[in-house]
């Protein structure tokens, strides 16, 4: 596994309101690079500590390290490139997915054979398909960005903020008057939301 | 014989329906605008918040309750790619256990629980569904905008599905043959129907397929 230094992060998700921040990012930041991203994210209900996701054949696995006054801090650790050796499979991913390892007949999986074989039929692994559209911009010296996400299908904006030092990301949540009140929500906890893997308590508001 | 025209919001024979889902009907939605005959203004803007119970087990009984009532489709037949639904069955909250027993539970298709009440509130309905790994509630808001189009009633509405936003369009009418000319107009002849059910279940992950653009 390769290692990078984990990052203090607040994220959130929305679909109209979520606007009004963006609008004051792109006011405030300098505009960087835009990226289109196609990724597989596997989830399950048990788990939210591991953010497993593919991308150009490529499986990472984020994991939570801490959660501190609101932020979060994640470890991006690459597990590997398909096609995969089942060892890293039985012994990383599915642990890391929390849930058991299926008896594995091959040596070495492809991307087609480890999401036909081992993840499309375990009724415990939901898969979310995301198209991101990721706009980069620098901001009070954090890293930043909001992006256009399909969700299998669906549509979210979300906006993120990104540094070493916890404080600079209070500062740029302050400038972008993000309230207090607005919940950090990670990647996971999103795509567990559309997909109804998280409880969602605000049901009963309905009625 | 001069067929009978449809009303919006009336009670009427089954009706044949095309729904489809995706992020962009722009084309079709401007072209429903401009071809729609004016329609009551009941219907030209409508908001509702409703949750779906969804069942692993089968894709023919579409379940939905708004305002504290459930209301139970289910699939009659699909011609020539478009489909009819009857209503099922319509219950209030609290719902008896007779009725949770002998009409919605047999709706799901899954395994009947033990029913220790005789009557069950909502909250107490949804509990049994989270402890189901065959069911799921997903909530659904809809805002809707209603139009008229070749004597079908269609809409284009905003939708959001556990928080996430897709665009619906739909034509539904008791004939095949204005619902499949309204397509024609509308530019979506060959747009996939996508009913709720369908829909949802994509999103949601249930299905592994994509939703129609």
């Amino acid at each position: 596994m390769t290692h990078t230094t984990p990052r203090y992060e607040f994220r959130l998700f929305g679909v109209k309101e979520i606007d009004t921040f963006i609008e004051s990012l792109q006011q405030q930041g300098t505009a960087g690079k835009v990226r289109h991203i196609s990724e597989i994210y596997l989830m399950t209900a048990g788990n939210s500590e591991n953010n497993i996701k593919i991308r150009n054949k490529l499986l990472d696995i984020k994991t939570l390290v801490r959660q501190e006054n609101g932020l979060e801090q994640w470890n991006p650790a690459e597990v590997g490139t398909f096609p995969l050796a089942k060892e890293k499979i039985k012994n990383e991913i599915f642990p890391a997915l929390g849930v058991e390892s299926p008896a594995l007949d091959r040596e070495v999986y492809t991307l087609k054979q480890f999401m036909q074989e081992l993840i499309l039929v375990d009724p415990d692994i939901k898969v979310a398909l995301t198209e991101k559209k990721r706009h980069a911009y620098d901001f009070a010296d954090c890293i930043c960005e909001y992006a256009d996400v399909q969700i299998n299908g669906a549509f979210v904006r979300t906006l993120a903020i990104e540094s070493e030092n916890p404080d600079l990301v209070y500062n740029a949540i302050e400038r972008l008057n993000i309230g207090k009140d607005i919940e950090n929500v990670n990647y996971p906890k999103a795509l567990k939301r559309v997909l109804g893997l998280e409880i969602d308590y605000d049901i009963n508001k309905f009625f | 014989m001069a067929k009978k025209e449809l009303e919006i919001g009336a009670i009427s024979k089954p009706r044949f329906e095309f729904r489809s889902f995706g992020q962009d009907f722009d084309v079709a939605s401007y072209l429903m605008s401009r071809y729609s005959v004016p329609v009551p203004e009941k219907v030209w803007e409508r908001e509702s918040e409703e949750v779906y119970i969804l069942s692993k087990t089968n894709d023919v009984n579409n379940t939905k309750i708004r305002d504290g009532k459930m209301d139970i489709k289910t699939f009659v037949t699909a011609v020539d790619g478009l489909e009819q639904w009857n209503p099922l069955m319509k219950g209030e909250f609290p719902i008896s256990a007779e009725v949770l027993k002998n009409e919605v539970y047999p709706a799901f298709m899954v395994e009947v629980p033990e029913f220790d009440k005789a009557e069950y509130t909502l909250d107490e309905f949804f509990a049994m569904i989270e402890s189901n790994p065959d069911l799921q509630a997903v909530r659904v808001r809809k805002e809707r905008y209603g139009y008229m189009v070749n004597d079908t009633i269609c809409e284009f509405a905003d939708v959001l599905i556990n928080g996430a936003h897709v665009v619906s369009i739909n034509s539904e009418s008791t004939e095949l043959e204005d619902i499949k000319k309204t397509m024609k107009d509308l530019k979506v002849e060959d747009v996939e129907n996508i009913n709720y059910l369908q829909a949802i279940k994509r999103v949601i992950g249930w299905i592994n397929k994509p939703l129609a653009n």
